[in-house]
C-alpha cells in the first residue's frame, strides 16, 4: 500500500496572478490516519537552474492532533437549513487557510487557500527559473514523511528568447 | 580519552532528553540568565561608573587649586583604615610600616599643568566619609575628634600597624589608596581638602603596592597649580581636574550586549521550537518572520525585488531621480593613485641612499641590483596610472535621470542624460540590458554566471561635441517590453535591467557606465481586469 | 507540462548523483578500508572528478555504522578550522571528521587536526588533489565513460536525448571536469527541449 497526497487547485488550468487567493484541496490517499504525527503545508516559490536552490514561503501552516485539525470539523457559518433539516454551509472563511474539506467528512481531505504576493513571477529564463507550487508533507509517527507538490503558474511571462539586438 | 561530567557535557546524540520542553527550559532559562546578568551589570555599572562620571562633568564646577600635600594611605576592601597614631597626623608610611618624609612626594614630580590632559584618575566616592556620610574633614585638612575616635577604637582591630610601627597586618586585601591636600577658594573661602581622584570611581583607583600608589602621586608637584573640580552645594568634596573617562561608557557595552544577547536567544527558542524540520519550515522561521496561519504575506508589496529607495533619495535636476552608477571607477583609481605614489615613494629613498653611497662612499651594485625590479614595477605602476586616469578625466561625468520610479513593463519613462567631457565623441549609445545570474557553491568551489537575456540600443549618436562648459545633453523614452520579466533578487539568484551608457573618444578607448533600472510587475493591469 | 533540466544545480549537487565504482569496489569496501585504518582516510582527485559526491555518498554509510558525522565544507580561502577547543574535546573514537577543502588549510592547523585525531581517537577523512598526510582511501579519476553513464541517468525520464559525441565534445572541452561538463550540458538541453517544445 502506497502513501500518496494528491493536491488539486479548484481552477483549470494552473494559471493565476499576483494578488489572486489560489483555491483547492488535497487529499491523503492509503494513509493510516492514526499513524500520521503531523502534516505540513506551504506555498512557496523556488528556483531552478545553474545557481544554488533559493525558495521563498509564502504561506506555512502545520496541522497535528494538538491543534485537532485531524480529526475536528471547523465551526459552520450557519446560514439556512436543507429540506431535511440539516444546516448548509454559505460562506468559506477568508484568509490564508488550510482547514478539512466540509464536503468529504473522512478526515482526509482538506481544503486550502491562499493569497499569493505580488512577486515573484514564475519565470522561465535561461539559467534561472522560478517556479511556484504547493507542496504537502505528511510525517509519520516512524519518523518516514510521504510528500506532494503541485506546480502552478503565477503571472503570464513568456519563456525567455534570448533578443541581442 | 578525556571524559566530562554529564553535567558538562553538550547533550548530543545519545544524551540528548529527546523532549523538546526540556529544551526550550534551558534555552529560556539561559536566556532569563543572560537577560538578567544584563540587566543588573547595565545598572550597576551606571549607578557606580556612569552616573557619577556624568554628575562629575555636569554638577561640578571647575577651578584652580595648589597642591598642598600627598600622602598614600593603607586600606582594606572593607575600607577599614588602619589605627592611627594620634601623635602623627602623617598618614604615609612604607611596606615595611615605617614612616616616611613627606617631602618625598612632590619634589620628583616633573608635571605641573593647568590644562586637563592631567587625566588618568577620577573622583572617587569621598572616602574621606564616615559612614553618616559626613565629611570627616573640618576644611583644614584635619580629622575630626570622631574619626580619630572611631579609628583608634580598636575595631579594625587586625591593623595593628600604625603609621610609623613596623608591623602591619591586614585582612588579606589591603590596598594603597593615594591622596592629595588640595588648597582652593570658593566664594573667597580658603578651602584645603585631602582628596583621593584618581582611576575609576571606587575601587580601580587604588593600587596594590605602595610602590606604584606612590609613583603615581610622584606625577605632581607639590606647590603647583591645577585645575580642580568642585561640587558647589559641599565644596568640601573636591577632585583633580580630568577629561572624559570613556572606558565607563565602553564598559556598558558588556551589559548591554549580554542583555540582547539573552532576548535573542530567547526570539530563537520561540521561532525555531524544532530542529532538523523541514526545508520549507526552516526557511520560513530562519528567514526572520514567521508565516503564521493566516498570516497574509501579500501584505509585504513586493517580495524579492530590488530595493528602490536607493534611488528614490536622489533627486534629479531635470527629471525627478538620478541614477547611481554601478561600480564607479573613482574608489578604484584613488586606491591605485595612493598605491602608485607610495611605491614609488619607497623607491625614491632607496635611489636616493644608493645614489649617495655612489657618490660618497662606495659604488653599491647589490642594492642596485635588489632595487631595479621594484624600479620597473614603480615605472609600470606610473605609466597604468596615468592611462587610467588620463582615460577618466578625459570621459566628463555621465548623469541618467529617471521620470519616475519603479518602472513597469510596456509603460514608457522619459530618460535623461549629460555627457560632460574635454573632448568630442566618436559615438555615444544608450542600451537596455536584462540579464540573470546564478551563484553554485560547493566547498571550495563557488561559480557565478551571468547570461543577457535582452539587449537594446535606444539610443545612438556619431560626431558628439562636448565642451568643459557644455556637456552633451538628450531626453529619449525608455521601454520595457511588455510582459517582459521584472527584477528579482534572492540570495543565490538574480534577474537585473541596466542601462549601459557606451562610448568613445578619438585615441581613447572606449568606455562603458552602467545604471541599475528596478522593473517592477505591473499588477494594475490585473487588478483591473479583475 | 513543464520538465525540469536535469542538468540543474539540484540534480547534479554531490549527493543528488550516485557515485559510480569501478568494478570490484563499492561502499562496503572503503568503509572496511577505513576501519582498517582507524576511520582515516583521504579522497584524492582532480577537480570535479567526484570527490565530494563520493563523499556524500559515503558518509551515510559512515552514520549507519553508529559514527556521529561532522563535515567540513571550507569556503575558498579559508585557512583555520571553523572549529573550537570545546568542538573538538566533544570528539571521540566515534566520531568522524570529514574536511573538504582541506589543502587549504595552514600547516599548523593539519598538524593539531592529526594530533588530536591521534590523541582522541577521532578518524579524519580529507578530500584534496594531491597525496597528503592519511591513508589512501580512494583515488578519483576523470572517466568519459562514467561521464556519458551519468549523462544517461540524468536524461532518462525527459524527452530530449544529447548525443554521445556532444557529450564527449563537452568532456574534452573541459578536460574531463564532470561538473564544469554537466553545466555546459545544462544550455544543451535547455535549447534542445527549447527547440522540441516549439515543434510540438
Amino acid at each position: 500500500m502506497i502513501s500518496s497526497i494528491i493536491i488539486q487547485f479548484d481552477r483549470q488550468p494552473h494559471e493565476f496572478q499576483p494578488l489572486e487567493t489560489i483555491t483547492g484541496t488535497f487529499r491523503l490517499v492509503d494513509v493510516d490516519l492514526e499513524e500520521v504525527s503531523q502534516i505540513e503545508f506551504s506555498t512557496l516559490w523556488f528556483t531552478e537552474g545553474k545557481g544554488d536552490e533559493d525558495l521563498g514561503i509564502v504561506f506555512f501552516t502545520e496541522l497535528d492532533r494538538m491543534n485537532g485539525l485531524l480529526r475536528k470539523m471547523p465551526e459552520r457559518a450557519v446560514n439556512e437549513e436543507d429540506a431535511a433539516g440539516r444546516m448548509t454551509v454559505q460562506a468559506q472563511p477568508e484568509g490564508n487557510y488550510v482547514l478539512p474539506n466540509q464536503e468529504e467528512a473522512d478526515g482526509r481531505s482538506f481544503r486550502f487557500s491562499v493569497k499569493l504576493p505580488a512577486s515573484p513571477l514564475s519565470y522561465l529564463g535561461k539559467i534561472l527559473k522560478i517556479h511556484w507550487c504547493v507542496r504537502v508533507r505528511l510525517f509519520r509517527k516512524n519518523g518516514r514523511e510521504v510528500k506532494s507538490e503541485r506546480m502552478f503558474q503565477v503571472g503570464k511571462v513568456p519563456q525567455v528568447q534570448v533578443d541581442l539586438n | 580519552m578525556k571524559e566530562r561530567s554529564w553535567l558538562l557535557a553538550k547533550k548530543r546524540g545519545d544524551h540528548r532528553t529527546d523532549s523538546r520542553l526540556v529544551g526550550l527550559i534551558a534555552e529560556f532559562s539561559f536566556a532569563g540568565f543572560c537577560i538578567l546578568a544584563g540587566v543588573v551589570g547595565l545598572l550597576w555599572l551606571w549607578s557606580f561608573y556612569v552616573l557619577p562620571e556624568l554628575r562629575i562633568h555636569e554638577r561640578y564646577e571647575k577651578t584652580i587649586c595648589e597642591l598642598v600635600d600627598c600622602r598614600v594611605s593603607p586600606r582594606t576592601v572593607l575600607g577599614n583604615r588602619p589605627i592611627l597614631d594620634e601623635d602623627k597626623d602623617d598618614f604615609r608610611f612604607n611596606g615595611d610600616g615605617e614612616a616616611f618624609n613627606r617631602t618625598e612626594f612632590g619634589n620628583k614630580g616633573n608635571r605641573t599643568s593647568l590644562n586637563e590632559e592631567e587625566s588618568g584618575f577620577s573622583f572617587a566616592e569621598d572616602e574621606m566619609n564616615a559612614p553618616d556620610g559626613k565629611n570627616q574633614s573640618d576644611g583644614e585638612g584635619n580629622r575630626t575628634g570622631k574619626e580619630r575616635e572611631r579609628l583608634s577604637s580598636g575595631k579594625d582591630s587586625v591593623h595593628r600597624s600604625v603609621f610609623g610601627v613596623k608591623n602591619l597586618t591586614n585582612l588579606g586585601d589591603m590596598y594603597y589608596l593615594p591622596e592629595m591636600q588640595l588648597k582652593y577658594h570658593v566664594d573667597g573661602v580658603e578651602r584645603t581638602n585631602w582628596t583621593s581622584s584618581f582611576g575609576s570611581i571606587t575601587r580601580s583607583s587604588r593600587f596594590s603596592t605602595e610602590e606604584s600608589a606612590k609613583e603615581f602621586l610622584e606625577l605632581f608637584c607639590i606647590g603647583k597649580k591645577y585645575y580642580c573640580l568642585f561640587n558647589p552645594e559641599a565644596p568640601d568634596e573636591v577632585v583633580i581636574m580630568r577629561g572624559w573617562q570613556l572606558e565607563n561608557f565602553f564598559a556598558l557595552i558588556i551589559p548591554i550586549s549580554l542583555f540582547f544577547i539573552g532576548v535573542g536567544i530567547g526570539i530563537h527558542a520561540l521561532t525555531v521550537p524544532r530542529l532538523g524540520g523541514s526545508k520549507e519550515k526552516t526557511a520560513v522561521l530562519t528567514a526572520g518572520r514567521r508565516v503564521l496561519d493566516g498570516e497574509n504575506v501579500a501584505q509585504w508589496e513586493f517580495p524579492n525585488l530590488p530595493r528602490i529607495d536607493e534611488i528614490t533619495d536622489s533627486p534629479g535636476v531635470r527629471l525627478a531621480y538620478r541614477l547611481p552608477m554601478i561600480d564607479s571607477p573613482a574608489w578604484a583609481l584613488c586606491i591605485l593613485v595612493i598605491l602608485t605614489l607610495a611605491w614609488n615613494a619607497g623607491c625614491l629613498v632607496f635611489l636616493t641612499i644608493a645614489a649617495c653611497s655612489f657618490l660618497l662612499t662606495f659604488a653599491d651594485w647589490m642594492m642596485l641590483a635588489y632595487l631595479l625590479p621594484f624600479l620597473c614595477v614603480g615605472i609600470w605602476l606610473l605609466v597604468f596610472t596615468f592611462t587610467r586616469l588620463r582615460n577618466a578625466t578625459a570621459v566628463g561625468p555621465t548623469l541618467v535621470e529617471i521620470e519616475s520610479f519603479p518602472i513597469l513593463p510596456g509603460k514608457p519613462v522619459s530618460l535623461f542624460l549629460s555627457q560632460g567631457g574635454v573632448k568630442p565623441l566618436q559615438w555615444l549609445n544608450v542600451v537596455l540590458v536584462c540579464e540573470e545570474e546564478a551563484v553554485f557553491t560547493h566547498g571550495t568551489n563557488t561559480r557565478r554566471e551571468r547570461q543577457r537575456i535582452y539587449q537594446r540600443l535606444i539610443f545612438g549618436e556619431e560626431a558628439i561635441e562636448v565642451a568643459p562648459e557644455r556637456a552633451f545633453e538628450v531626453m529619449f523614452p525608455l521601454e520595457i517590453p511588455h510582459g517582459a520579466m521584472h527584477s528579482f533578487i534572492s540570495p543565490r539568484n538574480q534577474i537585473y535591467w541596466r542601462i549601459i551608457i557606451q562610448g568613445k573618444l578619438v585615441h581613447y578607448p572606449m568606455f562603458e557606465r552602467s545604471f541599475p533600472l528596478v522593473v517592477y510587475p505591473d499588477i494594475s493591469v490585473e487588478e483591473e481586469k479583475k | 507540462m513543464y520538465e525540469e533540466n536535469p542538468f540543474c544545480t539540484r540534480r547534479i549537487k554531490p549527493g543528488a548523483i550516485p557515485f559510480y565504482f569501478p568494478e570490484g569496489i563499492s561502499l562496503q569496501t572503503l568503509i572496511g578500508t577505513l576501519r582498517e585504518n582507524a576511520w582515516c582516510g583521504q579522497i584524492i582527485g582532480p577537480h570535479g572528478s567526484g570527490k565530494s559526491t563520493l563523499l556524500a555518498a559515503l558518509l551515510p554509510e559512515i552514520a549507519e555504522s553508529g559514527r556521529r558525522i561532522v563535515h567540513l565544507e571550507l569556503q575558498d580561502g579559508v585557512r583555520q578550522l571553523p572549529l573550537s577547543d570545546a568542538d573538538f574535546l566533544e570528539m571521540n573514537e566515534n566520531t568522524q571528521l570529514a574536511i573538504d577543502g582541506y589543502e587549504q588549510l595552514s600547516y599548523w592547523t593539519r598538524r593539531r587536526i592529526k594530533s588530536k585525531s591521534a590523541k582522541q581517537g577521532f578518524g579524519v577523512i580529507i578530500l584534496g588533489h594531491e597525496p597528503l598526510e592519511y591513508p589512501d582511501l580512494y583515488q578519483t579519476s576523470r572517466e568519459l565513460a562514467v561521464a556519458k553513464l551519468i549523462v544517461s541517468r540524468l536524461l532518462e525520464n525527459t524527452i530530449v536525448r544529447i548525443p554521445e559525441s556532444v557529450i564527449e565534445e563537452h568532456f574534452e572541452l573541459y578536460s574531463g571536469n564532470l561538473r564544469e561538463m554537466l553545466f555546459s550540458l545544462y544550455d544543451v538541453y535547455e535549447e534542445a527541449y527549447r527547440t522540441l517544445k516549439g515543434r510540438r
